[in-house]
C-alpha cells in the first residue's frame, strides 16, 4: 500500500515530462503501467495536457515598436559609465591615501613608544632653515674667538655619526647646550661620520666662551673643555653626541611627510571625489 | 553573428530583428505588461550588444534569452521593491494571424482570444518568478528542455520538476475560473469532479 502511494506521487511528478517525450524508457514504461490502474494519475494527464495546449495556444502580443539598437543609443551610453569609474577611483585613491597616513600615524606612535607627537613640536621649517644657514657661524665663530691669544693646539675631537646626529638637528627640541657646551651643529652636517679637528686655539683653562653667538634652538652635541695641568695649555674638546634614542618616528613625519600636509592633502582629495560623485549623481537623476 | 560579435551594429541589428518578437512575447509573458516588456527587451539587447564579446559560442539563442530573462527579473524585483496599483499594460494588441487560422478573424473570434489571453496572463502572474519564465519559454515560446537549461543555467532535472509545479499550479487557477474560459477551452474533458477534487487533496 505504502509503496503504490510512493509510486503514484513519482508518477504524478513524471507526467509533466511525459506530455513532452522528455523521459527515459524505463519511466516511460514505469507512468503507463500505474496510468492504466490509476484513474486520478490519467485526470491528471488529461488537465495536464489540455493546460499545455491552451498556452500553446496563448495568443502572439503585437510587437509594439522595432527593438533595433541606433548608432545614437549605444554612442550615448557608454558615456556615464565612464564618468564615475574615473570618480571611483579619485576617491578610492583619497580614501586610501588618507587611511594610509592616519594609519601609520597612529601605529607608529603605538610601536614606539615614548616618542613625543611630532607634529605638535616638530620645528618650523624656516627654523630648520634658520639653524642650517646659522651653523657655518658657528664654526667661524669658534675659530675667530680661538685664534687671538696663545696658540694652543686642542683637539676636538667628533665622534659623531650623521645618522645619529641628523634627527636631533630636525626633530623635538633637545635641552639647549648648557653654558660650556659649544654647538657643532654645522659639522654633524658634514658628509664625514667622523672628524678630528686640530686647530690652534686661544684658551683659558676656563670654560668656553658664551653660547650667546649660537643658534638658541640647534640642539648641540657637548664640546667639553678638559683642562690639562701644566704650563701648556692644551684643551682637548671632546664633542659628543648628546645621548638621545633614535627618533625614527620623527625622521619619518619629518622627512617624508611632514606631517599633516599630507593628511590633508588625502581629506581634499577624497573631499573633491566625494563632492564630483555626488554632484554627478544628482545631475543624473535630474 | 562572427561580425556582430566584433561589435557591429547592423549585424547585431540582424539578430535582434530575428529575435525580438520571441523576445517581446517572453517579456510581456513573464511581466504581464507591455509597457514593461518593451523597455525590458530594449534593455536587453543593449545589454546584449554591450556585451557581445563575453559571448563564447555555444547557442546564440540561450545567450540573447538569458539575457532578456535576467532582466525580466530585475524588473520583477524592482517591482517587489515599489509594487505598482495596477497592471494598466494587459490590454495589448493580439497578432491578427494566429497558428492554424487561415481565414480573416472575426470580432467575436478576437474578442474571445483576448479573454483567453487575459486568463492566461493572470494564472501566469500568480506563478513565483521562475516557475513563470519557465512555463512561458516552455509552453508558449516552444523551447525544449535543453534550450531551457542552457538559458536558465540550470540543470535538465530542475527543468523537469519545476515545469511540472508550474503546470500543475496554472492547471488549478484556470480550473477554479473555468466557467470564465471560451467553451471549447474547458478542462473538464472527460474527467469527473470527484477525481477533480481528490487531485487537490
Amino acid at each position: 500500500m505504502w509503496l503504490r502511494r510512493d509510486k503514484h506521487e513519482i508518477v504524478r511528478r513524471l507526467l509533466s515530462a511525459y506530455i513532452d517525450g522528455e523521459l527515459s524508457s524505463q519511466e516511460k514504461a514505469l507512468v503507463e503501467e500505474h496510468l492504466r490502474e490509476c484513474a486520478q494519475c490519467r485526470w491528471e494527464l488529461e488537465t495536464l495536457r489540455h493546460t499545455v495546449a491552451i498556452l500553446r495556444e496563448a495568443p502572439r502580443v503585437a510587437l509594439p515598436r522595432s527593438f533595433v539598437i541606433r548608432r545614437a543609443d549605444v554612442e550615448e551610453a557608454p558615456a556615464p559609465s565612464r564618468v564615475p569609474a574615473f570618480l571611483r577611483v579619485v576617491t578610492a585613491l583619497g580614501v586610501a591615501i588618507f587611511v594610509l597616513i592616519v594609519g601609520l600615524h597612529f601605529l607608529m606612535q603605538a610601536l614606539l613608544p615614548g616618542m613625543p607627537a611630532p607634529v605638535a613640536k616638530a620645528p618650523l621649517p624656516e627654523r630648520r632653515q634658520e639653524a642650517v644657514e646659522k651653523a657655518p657661524t658657528v664654526v667661524v665663530e669658534l675659530e675667530q674667538r680661538f685664534t687671538p691669544a696663545v696658540t694652543e693646539e686642542v683637539v676636538v675631537t667628533k665622534e659623531v655619526s650623521r645618522e645619529v646626529f641628523a634627527p636631533t638637528v630636525i626633530g623635538k627640541g633637545i635641552p639647549r647646550a648648557p653654558t660650556d657646551k659649544v654647538g657643532v651643529e654645522p659639522q654633524a652636517l658634514s658628509p664625514l661620520p667622523t672628524t678630528t679637528v686640530v686647530g690652534p686655539v686661544a684658551l683659558a683653562p676656563s670654560p668656553m666662551p658664551k653660547p650667546a653667538a649660537l643658534p638658541t634652538s640647534t640642539p648641540a652635541p657637548a664640546i667639553h673643555p678638559t683642562p690639562l695641568p701644566g704650563p701648556k695649555f692644551t684643551t682637548v674638546l671632546r664633542i659628543e653626541p648628546t645621548p638621545t634614542p633614535i627618533p625614527l618616528y620623527s625622521q619619518l613625519t619629518g622627512r617624508v611627510a611632514s606631517g599633516w600636509i599630507w593628511v590633508i592633502a588625502a581629506l581634499v582629495l577624497a573631499g573633491i571625489g566625494i563632492g564630483l560623485w555626488v554632484y554627478y549623481r544628482s545631475k543624473r537623476k535630474g | 553573428m562572427e561580425r556582430a560579435r566584433k561589435g557591429d551594429l547592423d549585424a547585431f541589428n540582424e539578430l535582434v530583428i530575428r529575435y525580438q518578437k520571441t523576445a517581446y512575447n517572453v517579456a510581456y509573458r513573464i511581466l504581464g505588461d507591455a509597457e514593461a516588456a518593451a523597455d525590458a527587451v530594449q534593455d536587453a539587447f543593449l545589454k546584449a550588444f554591450k556585451n557581445i564579446r563575453r559571448f563564447r559560442g555555444g547557442s546564440f539563442k540561450s545567450w540573447m534569452f538569458r539575457i532578456v530573462t535576467n532582466t525580466c527579473y530585475d524588473v520583477l524585483r524592482a517591482r517587489k521593491r515599489r509594487p505598482s496599483s495596477s497592471l494598466d499594460g494587459m490590454e495589448v494588441e493580439l497578432n491578427h494571424t494566429p497558428l492554424g487560422d487561415s481565414g480573416v478573424e472575426s470580432p467575436e473570434e478576437y474578442a474571445i482570444r483576448q479573454e483567453l489571453n487575459r486568463l492566461i496572463q493572470e494564472a501566469i502572474n500568480s506563478l513565483p518568478p521562475e516557475q513563470r519564465v519557465i512555463i512561458v519559454l516552455s509552453d508558449i515560446e516552444g523551447f525544449d528542455y535543453r534550450e531551457i537549461s542552457e538559458t536558465l543555467g540550470i540543470p535538465l532535472g530542475t527543468v523537469k520538476s519545476r515545469l511540472s509545479r508550474a503546470r500543475a499550479k496554472v492547471r488549478d487557477l484556470l480550473l477554479a475560473q473555468e466557467e470564465l474560459l471560451p467553451v471549447r477551452y474547458r478542462l473538464k474533458v472527460g474527467a469527473d469532479s470527484n477525481l477533480e477534487s481528490a487531485s487537490k487533496a
